[in-house]
């Protein structure tokens, strides 16, 4: 017992003997009898307002044994038929409520306490996370129905820089008779579509080259025969492209670096090429209005704005020791560097990292080379072939066989690629610059590095509806942001500072934007109710299953305790008794009930 | 009542009786007619003269074969008697003469005479008859019509349309503007193209190039001014026909593609199309012959010409270019000559040229070359000229010629000089032919034949065909102990040779001395084929003759050497059969196939003087690079620098347009971009109207309606914005992203402190 409860016992011992004598000595036509009690009684309300009293849990309802049976949204009809004849129903789905006349749980935590401890058998596709939450160590049998039909899960980049392809990946549950044929729609044209067998869950891949700019909506449709079954959105945010500033160092005047050199043109990079002549003899290139020299000797302020230095090995050796640390420094800030290896005695600072091997290929007149990400490209016509021999820190980029042409290795804050082919040009000159785009893409997606701080996030779930609870999780420190204008605050991570959370209820669907004081703005997208309906009634199942599998395993990893569960006496009972007994007491006190002989 | 009137009584009725038949015949008929126009409106389209004749031949038929013209009096006086019973059999009696009949006759008729003509002739015949008939007809003219309307849309026509089907096809009318009661438009094309001036309502106007436009157009009210708006740049005004400005007309020349609208005070009307067919010049296609065709030696030294010609038009002229290049070297010179066609085909739209070139009339000779061409003029003027063709007569003598042989990079195979050596001493034969005797020369041909199958076995060889030594022999394979046990019964056969063969074949038994080893040729004599049936059979069983093993070659070459093959089979062919003369082209024809396979992977560039820089010694070897300075360039600039800003624009407002299917509201930046877009639209609607005027007239829709209800409107617009951007290549892109967090930047600082 604390010190407020034995001072508060001694009061109300004092209050009641006060009344008590108060009584006594007064005169009422109320009998004495009554008034006393009537003190007692508000003496003993106004206890049970200050204590919480208690009674046990059998006292209050009869403890069924038997489960109750909660139905959600899925539930197959047979079972709903037969499961109502056992009794003890109930429904989170106001649908299923109206069909069946089954009542419907309006308020989860409430029902749950009027069911303490009952045993619960779910069926359909599940609840929702808080609900889920509620039910911890409760005995919980759930029923898993088949998977709904349609997109099951689909998963594609939210934001995306622009000339980069869109990759959709999902599944598609498909229990009918008929194929169903997938198509990824873009400007409300097919770009790409596949097709999903009869009584599969198939897995399917959509990629398109997006041509829009900014917030885009893509479709994704499932259609049978003449029958569309499903029209979903894909919302992507398209950046801009981005340009970057080249720099080029060629050991000689070759074609490799004209042909780069002409398509970053055309791509409208800043460029500025090097290529030597003799001993200290150069040619120099540039971009329009590029105030970049690459006179010798070069230094810091030369790489400062470059993104990306494309050099021969040969030429990087015969750089002073000054200008290798100048560009080691700019690589240890985020330059990229992309070296044309070979068999050369005299290494740079970087390309001494990369041990060449020189292969002979007598017997090939051409090469296909493929790339770590399953990529093929079309044959090279080569000469001599040299392979690279990666350590435990270097990442093999491209195979000839199982020869390693191309290898990429972290340097501070940026990439050093090296390379054996020099000869990709002769690609465009057959004809296929698709082959030599990709090419040089794969390379210098894994050489260079962002320098702009950019605003990244990941949202809960993933697939957010209005009106309901969503969460971001941003990696940014700022500890305001705003949504479509208005400041939300933002909680810190426990253990990640640069992360925080966000949470937010939408209140339309669309898109919204999340502007950071120091970054640019990102754009999330927000569905309406009826969007992604299969893939979103997925999620809930399995997480129900996770859910229910967990709970199984901890009750009956859990040892055997005895408990008495007790309920509290609700606090408006005492006082309603209080207010009765004052108003007895009251009554008594008034001046016609006074003065009796 | 005398036999005459009895007689019009039945003629009458004979006549009213041909009248149904001939009535329901005709129902029949025309029943029959809409059943075959209606299956034949599903494959082809058939001009409406034909159902007449259709209808009038079945008719003729019908009647012809029912037999109704030759139904005679009797006939009728026949059913006459069977339909009314009151007649007692005796309508008959009406039809002879009254002199002929006799007294009961007589009496008969007297008495018929009263009820004959109170019989109700609706009885015999009425128009119930031609129940049956019109009920079929008006269900087959049913059938017809619902075939016109409903299928034969769905079906497609099997008719190519011509250029005045396509002119004169029935397109959506456009609406006119609400002020305008009526308009006609007057297409004068070219004089040139011989098509007739048109005229037509429909704003939609396509024409040929170089049409005068004329616009005649009448307003419900009076109207101030009226203009023509082409492009959204050109006004053209319209000149009021007569005072009360009612009734305006222009006459205009367009030179391109593109739209227009009408301006009536200001206030602008839909958008029209305005499509101008273009005049392609003429197509020529030549079948024969091929590209590059060599003569050889022995066959006839003409070209066989055939080709085809089409044009909108009509073709005013057209002729053969060509070019004969002789000598070799520097001595080469060309002849140019004009082969004119022995087809017409002025002003004609399609011609077929079928046209032998004879090379001798040309003057061509060995070694020489004629490339030769098509050239056509259409009536516009435009010339189109066919590909080159080259026909090359074969030199003999560079055949034998060992130029590019004996370079020593690739040793030529000794196989090669074989078919040379087949070819002189075929010759050489032909040439002494008339000195020898008749066996003589047979057996020199036989063996040149030998000779020349020897060779071919060789070469077949490289094709993994029969070995060398037999044709599919088994004999003188030596498996060993680890040969297929099926083979192992088999003896070992001594080898043959081709030699052997040919010497006991060619033996003659009765020359002198043969009895000293005529044991020898006493008994079978070797066979290149194995008498045993097993070993015939095991040999096909074999596995070592199978041409896809050999890997000599790839495949272009193997299908070229089995070209020759053919040839020295052919050879070998005549020899054999004593055709020396027959088989020397075949052997040229061999000898050149194995030059160029030979020479297949080689390219011969011709030597050409070069003229160098004289040197300078002083300076030569000193090492003196002071003059050598570094260029500097810069890279030029693109073209079109706005162009990339109006891509960028043009994405941006097709991502808004995927949101404004959702939101249904148009916002001012979405007028904004929708402005920009439309500048765009419309510079591709002036070039392709048939393709972006309806995204033009979609994007002003869409501005109107504020984005509400306009989901169609939207597409479209989506779907020429998707058109007019580019396809796109990949772009490098900057993933990696590495945080300022000062953690962040110590891990990495220290990745690299080693």
């Amino acid at each position: 017992m604390t010190l407020p409860q034995a001072f508060f016992i001694v009061l109300a011992f004092i209050l009641l003997i006060y009344v008590l004598l108060n009584e006594k000595r007064s005169k009422s036509q109320v009998p004495f009898l009554i008034r006393c009690l009537a003190g007692l009684l508000a003496i003993g309300a106004l206890s049970g307002l200050f204590f919480p009293l208690k009674y046990p849990q059998s006292w209050h309802t009869s403890d069924k044994s038997d489960e109750l049976v909660v139905f959600t949204k899925g539930t197959p009809d047979s079972t709903i038929r037969i499961a109502t004849k056992n009794g003890n129903t109930a429904t989170t789905d106001s649908a299923i409520a109206r069909q069946h006349l089954i009542p419907l749980i309006q308020n989860w935590e409430a029902f749950l306490r009027q069911h303490p401890r009952v045993p619960i058998a779910l069926y359909g596709f599940g609840l929702t996370r808080p609900q889920l939450d509620a039910l911890t160590d409760r005995p919980l049998h759930y029923h898993a129905p088949q998977p709904p039909q349609g997109f099951v899960f689909c998963a594609w980049p939210l934001q995306l820089q622009a000339l980069s392809p869109l990759v959709a990946q999902g599944q598609y549950n498909n229990p009918s008779d008929q194929e169903v044929k997938v198509v990824l729609l873009s400007a409300n044209q097919p770009v790409d579509s596949t097709i999903i067998p009869a009584r599969a869950a198939h897995a399917f891949t959509l990629s398109c080259l997006p041509k829009q700019l900014g917030n885009t909506l893509f479709n994704v449709l499932a259609i049978a025969g003449q029958d569309t079954l499903q029209h979903e959105k894909l919302p992507v945010f398209i950046n801009p492209p981005q340009t970057l500033n080249v720099v080029m160092l060629a050991a000689s005047p070759s074609f490799e670096y004209k042909f780069l050199g002409n398509w970053f043109q055309q791509l409208r990079y800043g460029i500025a090429s090097r290529a030597r002549i003799s001993v200290d003899k150069f040619s120099f290139t540039y971009s329009e209005g590029s105030p970049l020299s690459l006179a010798p000797p070069l230094d810091a302020s030369t790489f400062k704005q470059a993104d990306l230095l494309i050099a021969d090995e040969a030429e990087l050796a015969m750089c002073t020791q000054t200008e290798q640390q100048a560009i080691a420094a700019a690589v240890r800030s985020g330059m990229g560097l992309l070296l044309f290896v070979g068999d050369e005695k005299k290494h740079s600072l970087l390309g001494q990292e990369f041990r060449v091997a020189t292969t002979s290929n007598e017997h090939e007149q051409t090469i296909a080379i493929k790339s770590i990400t399953k990529q093929d490209y079309p044959q090279l016509p080569i000469v001599l072939l040299n392979g690279i021999q990666v350590k435990p820190s270097q990442q093999p980029l491209l195979y000839h066989d199982t020869q390693i042409v191309a290898a990429s290795q972290l340097y501070g804050k940026g990439f050093v690629t090296a390379m054996t082919i020099n000869n990709s040009y002769s690609w465009w000159l057959r004809d296929q610059q698709e082959a030599y785009t990709r090419l040089w893409s794969f390379l210098l997606d894994n050489t260079t590095a962002g320098r702009q701080q950019a605003l990244h996030y990941v949202q809960t779930p993933h697939f957010p509806t209005t009106h309901n609870w969503m969460e971001l999780l941003l990696q940014h420190p700022e500890p305001l942001l705003s949504i479509d204008g208005q400041p939300h605050p933002v909680l810190q991570h426990e253990y990640l500072p640069e992360l925080s959370k966000l949470s937010f209820w939408p209140q339309h669907g669309g898109w919204h934007s999340i502007t950071a004081q120091q970054a640019d703005s990102a754009w999330f997208y927000v569905y309406d109710q009826t969007d992604w309906q299969p893939a979103r009634d997925f999620a809930t199942l399995g997480a129900t299953k996770a859910f229910a599998t967990r709970e199984h395993e901890k009750l009956t990893n859990k040892p055997e305790i005895e408990v008495n569960p007790e309920n509290e006496i609700p606090k408006w009972i005492f006082f309603l008794l209080f207010l009765i007994a004052a108003t007895v007491l009251w009554y008594a006190s008034r001046q016609y009930n006074q003065n009796v002989m | 009542m005398d036999s005459a009137k009895g007689l019009k009584w039945i003629s009458k009725r004979k006549q009213q009786w041909l009248a149904y038949q001939l009535t329901a015949k005709l129902c029949y008929a025309i029943a029959a007619t809409f059943a075959v126009a209606a299956v034949l409106f599903c494959f082809m389209q058939t001009p409406l003269w034909i159902y007449p004749v259709i209808c009038s031949v079945l008719f003729s038929a019908m009647v012809h074969f029912s037999g109704i013209a030759k139904v005679q009096h009797h006939q009728i006086a026949d059913m006459l008697d069977i339909r009314f019973p009151q007649l007692e059999h005796s309508a008959s009696l009406f039809l002879k003469s009254s002199e002929s009949l006799g007294m009961l006759q007589k009496l008969q008729i007297h008495r018929l005479y009263q009820s004959a003509f109170d019989l109700p002739v609706g009885h015999f015949i009425n128009y119930r008859i031609l129940y049956k008939p019109v009920g079929i007809l008006l269900l087959t003219a049913t059938a017809y019509f619902i075939v016109l309307y409903n299928v034969t849309p769905h079906l497609g026509n099997g008719q190519v349309s011509s250029l005045q089907q396509t002119a004169n096809t029935p397109k959506p009318s456009m609406d006119l503007p609400a002020a305008i009661a009526a308009a006609q438009v007057r297409i004068t094309p070219p004089v040139y193209t011989g098509l007739p001036k048109s005229k037509q309502t429909d704003l939609s106007i396509a024409a040929p190039l170089g049409s005068t436009i004329g616009l005649n157009l009448t307003t419900t009210a009076r109207i101030r001014e009226m203009a023509l708006l082409l492009d959204g740049k050109t006004t053209i005004r319209l000149h009021p026909h007569d005072k009360d400005s009612l009734r305006w007309d222009i006459e205009f020349k367009p030179q391109k593609n593109g739209f227009y609208q009408l301006s009536l005070d200001g206030e602008l009307s839909a958008l029209y199309p305005l499509e101008l067919i273009p005049d392609l010049p003429v197509t020529i296609r030549v079948s024969n012959p091929d590209q590059h065709t060599v003569i050889d030696f022995g066959f006839p030294e003409t070209v066989a010409l055939n080709a085809s010609m089409q044009d909108d038009y009509a073709i005013r002229e057209a002729q053969i270019m060509a070019t004969i290049s002789s000598g070799k070297g520097e001595g080469v010179s060309f002849k140019s000559h004009e082969i004119p066609l022995r087809t017409a085909v002025k002003n004609k739209k399609d011609a077929t040229i079928a046209q032998t070139i004879d090379l001798k009339k040309l003057g061509m000779g060995p070694g020489d070359e004629l490339y030769f061409y098509m050239k056509a003029n259409d009536n516009a003027g435009q010339e189109s000229r066919s590909d080159v063709f080259v026909v090359v007569l074969q030199d003999t003598a560079e055949l034998f010629s060992m130029s590019g042989m004996v370079s020593g990079v690739d040793l030529a195979p000794e196989y090669f000089r074989s078919q040379r050596q087949i070819i002189i001493d075929t010759e050489k034969l032909l040439a002494e032919m008339d000195s020898l005797s008749t066996p003589e020369v047979h057996n020199r041909s036989n063996n040149l034949g030998i000779d020349q199958q020897l060779l071919r076995l060789r070469y077949g060889q490289f094709l993994g065909e029969e070995a060398e030594d037999a044709i599919g022999g088994h004999v003188g394979h030596d498996h060993g102990e680890q040969g297929p046990q099926s083979l192992a019964h088999l003896p070992k056969e001594e080898v043959v040779s081709h030699n052997k063969v040919r010497d006991w074949k060619n033996h003659d038994p009765g020359h002198e001395g043969h009895e000293n080893h005529a044991n020898e040729f006493k008994g079978e004599g070797p066979t290149e084929v194995p008498i045993n049936m097993e070993s015939l059979i095991a040999e096909m069983s074999h596995q070592h003759d199978r041409a896809e093993d050999a890997t000599f070659f790839d495949a272009e070459q193997k299908a070229h050497l089995k070209a020759t093959l053919t040839e020295m089979w052919n050879t070998e062919l005549r020899l054999r059969t004593y055709k020396p003369r027959e088989a020397l082209p075949y052997a040229y024809k061999a000898l050149r196939m194995l030059k160029e396979l030979q020479q297949k992977s080689r390219v011969y560039v011709g030597k050409a003087p070069t003229k160098t820089t004289p040197l300078n010694p002083e300076k030569r070897l000193a090492g003196d690079l002071e003059e050598i300075t570094g260029a500097e360039q810069h890279y030029t600039t693109l073209e079109n620098p706005d162009e990339l800003n109006v891509q960028q624009r043009l994405k941006r407002t097709l991502a808004y347009l995927s949101n404004l299917k959702t939101t249904r509201k148009l916002d001012e930046m979405g007028r904004q971009l929708l402005i920009e877009a439309e500048r765009s639209v419309m510079e591709a609607a002036s070039r392709e109207p048939a393709q972006y005027l309806s995204a033009l007239k979609a994007i002003r829709l869409l501005e109107e309606d504020g984005g509400e209800n306009t989901q169609a409107e939207i597409q479209l617009i989506e779907k020429a914005i998707h058109e007019l951007l580019p396809t796109l290549t990949q772009q490098p892109q900057k993933k990696n992203h590495v945080s300022k967090q000062p953690i962040y930047q110590l891990y990495f600082k220290q990745l690299t402190v080693n």
